[in-house]
């Protein structure tokens, strides 16, 4: 489209020249020109995409065949897997046919933001090479009643003639963020929005095997639990594909994915690296790439090495560094604060601590950054408590060298009761397996902070261990502001002859 | 946009490139060679020059002994104009005029131009035949709608002179 544009412009400027150089007036040519590229530009059928006039305009609608392939969409191999499977169906017609199989109506893409929904909805049109109409859910919302069903009959009828048009079979109609015309319908009062979703459900009903134009609807949510249930029930979503945040083998993929159009240094571990980005969604992980790349080029470096990777995995967790100005005496207690939280994690689960930083960013003023080994998605009673006690180092720190607790513990508390209640929820305290509304308030604050101060003491007692090894530490990082993980261990092995036989026996 | 702009530029240079090479290619097939085939058709001259822009075309004949301005040119002038169409028609004929027949000329012009601008034309002829034969020179006259056609020999040398009746004709230059 932008590209015919360009060409006639071009087209246009040489003809004048031409026009020109034979000595004939160019004026008429212009003004024909003109009025052409007038009617072009404002005709109502193309209003979808000038959006000029036009009562059809549908904002934001894009009605093309993408250029995204699934082996572009780094890992969710297995959701991968199963929506190819179901696009089959719109490929191999005859086949279908012969089994008997009612083609796939609707495919629901649920998980949590950023991870690839929308991208996977693009290789599904590029896959079976069908006319692609997207539209968001909150397109179909406005004041007057009765809009958001025209819209939905609009785009089905477009996807139709658009594929007539363009001489495909088939047609994928993309609504993102479904949930909010699909959200469930109760009492009285989301009228409109009925309506909406009526419309949608009669016209996915209409969608048949004979027709010339099969139409495939692909939606995309991430609160799946709001949904209506008549949209959810076979026949209309058929297949539910859950899209989950990506494991490390896929963030790996993923990451090299991002990186193939940049320069990497020779120091660079994509895998250290999708170790270290354990919970990081696609698009974070394209940020981070993103962040690297331009810490690179704030240093003016050729390549992008494994220090840009690390600061900007700081920078997408945590925020952008802030210059913000603490006293000599804030900086040193935020320090001990910070080792102490450093020392226990390296109790707890050697070789974890990846980097120890005094500088304030987002709004901690300080952080240590983990490397969590494995991903994990299932927790000993023993793995929680390590986590509690790594939360409370920090405060345990401060009361050691100081013999006082300051607020900064304040969000290592929030985390620490996290893990507490879900040992409560998960049955593995002393209380057993237990409902909690059943329970009372007061049995589990007891046994929480029975599990806490326990936790609170073994750290202070671990800690006082290593007094010394703060004093050291404490040097080096109001010097340098950055301790990175090899050299805290150096440190640590210094003085940790004790308690790293204590871990193994343990 | 930078692509775009790209784009554009190099839509601009094939549509330059089209219609240049076109309008090139035009002249060359459907003007050039059919006058190089008028001329060559006609005898006893050869082209010395062509010339063909847009808007008109300049066409330096030369001239042998035997060429005769009265009989071949009417003829030429009428095959080539259908090929020149609309565009300026500027044709000159090489003579191989002496001083002899410069100045026999010059003596003559006298009557010959006062002959067309009065629309006496039996004058011209008058003109021409007095300052000939006082002069020992061989002459031919000639007239048609357009042109008057004189022709002046004398041993080796030859001169034409095509004067336009009517002033609007005045492509027909003398080269003398």
């Amino acid at each position: 489209m932008d590209k015919a544009v360009s060409i006639a412009i071009g087209a246009g400027i040489a003809v004048v020249i031409f026009l020109s150089f034979l000595g004939i007036n160019p004026l008429p040519f212009l003004l024909f020109a003109g009025v052409i590229a007038a009617i072009f530009f404002f005709s109502p059928t193309r209003a979808g995409q000038r959006g000029l006039g036009g009562k059809h305009a549908k904002r934001g609608q894009k009605e093309s065949i993408p250029s995204v392939r699934f082996d572009e969409i780094g890992g969710q191999e297995r959701a991968k897997r199963e929506l190819i499977e179901a696009l089959d169906f719109l490929i191999h017609r005859d086949q279908i046919a012969s089994y008997g199989i009612r083609p796939i109506k609707g495919i629901l893409l649920t998980g949590p933001p950023g991870t690839g929904k929308t991208l996977m909805a693009k290789a599904a049109a590029h896959y079976t090479n069908s006319v692609f109409v997207s539209a968001s859910g909150s397109e179909f919302v406005e004041m007057y009643v009765g809009v958001g069903a025209g819209r939905i009959r609009d785009l089905f009828r477009d996807a139709r003639t658009l594929a007539r048009k363009k001489g495909k079979t088939s047609a994928i109609i993309f609504i993102d963020e479904i949930d909010v015309i699909g959200g469930k319908r109760e009492g009285s009062q989301h009228r409109e929005y009925d309506q909406t979703l009526n419309q949608l459900l009669t016209e996915m009903d209409g969608i048949q095997a004979d027709q010339d134009v099969r139409i495939l609807v692909m939606a995309a949510t991430n609160r799946k639990d709001m949904l209506d249930s008549a949209l959810l029930r076979p026949g209309r979503f058929d297949r539910h594909i859950t899209v989950d945040l990506p494991d490390k083998k896929a963030r790996k993929q993923i990451l090299s994915l991002h990186t193939r159009n940049k320069p990497l240094g020779d120091d660079v571990d994509l895998d250290q690296i999708a170790g270290e980005t354990f919970g990081f969604s696609g698009a974070q992980l394209e940020s981070l790439t993103n962040e690297a790349a331009i810490y690179a080029m704030r240093e003016n470096q050729t390549e992008i090495q494994q220090k840009h990777f690390s600061q900007a995995i700081d920078k997408v967790m945590m925020g952008e560094k802030t210059d913000r100005e603490t006293t000599q005496e804030e900086k040193e207690r935020v320090a001990v604060h910070e080792l102490g939280h450093a020392i226990i994690a390296e109790w707890v689960r050697p070789g974890s601590v990846s980097q120890v930083s005094l500088s304030p960013r987002g709004q901690a003023l300080g952080y240590v950054r983990h490397h969590p080994g494995q991903d994990r998605y299932l927790y000993t009673r023993k793995n929680l408590e390590d986590q509690i006690k790594v939360c409370l180092a920090g405060a345990a720190a401060e009361q050691l060298i100081y013999g006082n607790k300051s607020t900064g513990a304040h969000n290592d508390y929030e985390q620490a009761n996290q893990y507490v209640s879900s040992i409560i929820a998960a049955g593995l305290s002393e209380l057993g397996i237990i409902h909690p509304e059943w329970m009372s308030k007061e049995k589990m604050q007891e046994e929480a902070s029975k599990i806490l101060s326990q936790c609170f003491e073994e750290t202070f007692d671990h800690l006082s261990r290593f007094r010394s090894l703060f004093t050291d530490c404490l040097r080096v990082l109001l010097t340098e502001e950055v301790l990175s993980g090899d050299e805290f261990r150096k440190m640590f092995k210094l003085y940790a002859q004790e308690p790293v036989k204590i871990n193994k026996v343990n | 946009m930078n692509l775009q702009a790209k784009t554009a530029v190099i839509s601009l240079f094939v549509t330059l490139g089209i219609l240049f090479g076109g309008l090139l290619g035009y002249q060359y097939w459907f003007v050039q060679k059919p006058l190089e085939h008028a001329v060559r058709s006609t005898p006893h001259v050869q082209i010395k020059q062509l010339t063909i822009q847009h808007d008109r075309v300049k066409l330096v004949l030369a001239t042998d002994r035997e060429f005769s301005l009265a009989s071949h040119y009417g003829e030429l002038l009428e095959e080539i104009a259908p090929i020149v169409g609309k565009r300026q028609l500027e044709l000159e004929l090489l003579d191989h005029p002496g001083e002899e027949l410069e100045a026999a000329w010059n003596e003559m012009a006298f009557g010959v131009r006062e002959g067309i601008d009065i629309q006496r034309y039996s004058q011209i002829p008058q003109s021409v035949a007095q300052v000939a034969k006082a002069r020992n020179i061989q002459y031919r006259t000639k007239m048609d709608d357009r042109f008057v056609y004189i022709e002046l020999r004398q041993k080796d040398r030859y001169m034409y002179q095509v004067l336009p009746l009517h002033k609007t004709d005045g492509e027909v230059k003398n080269n003398g």
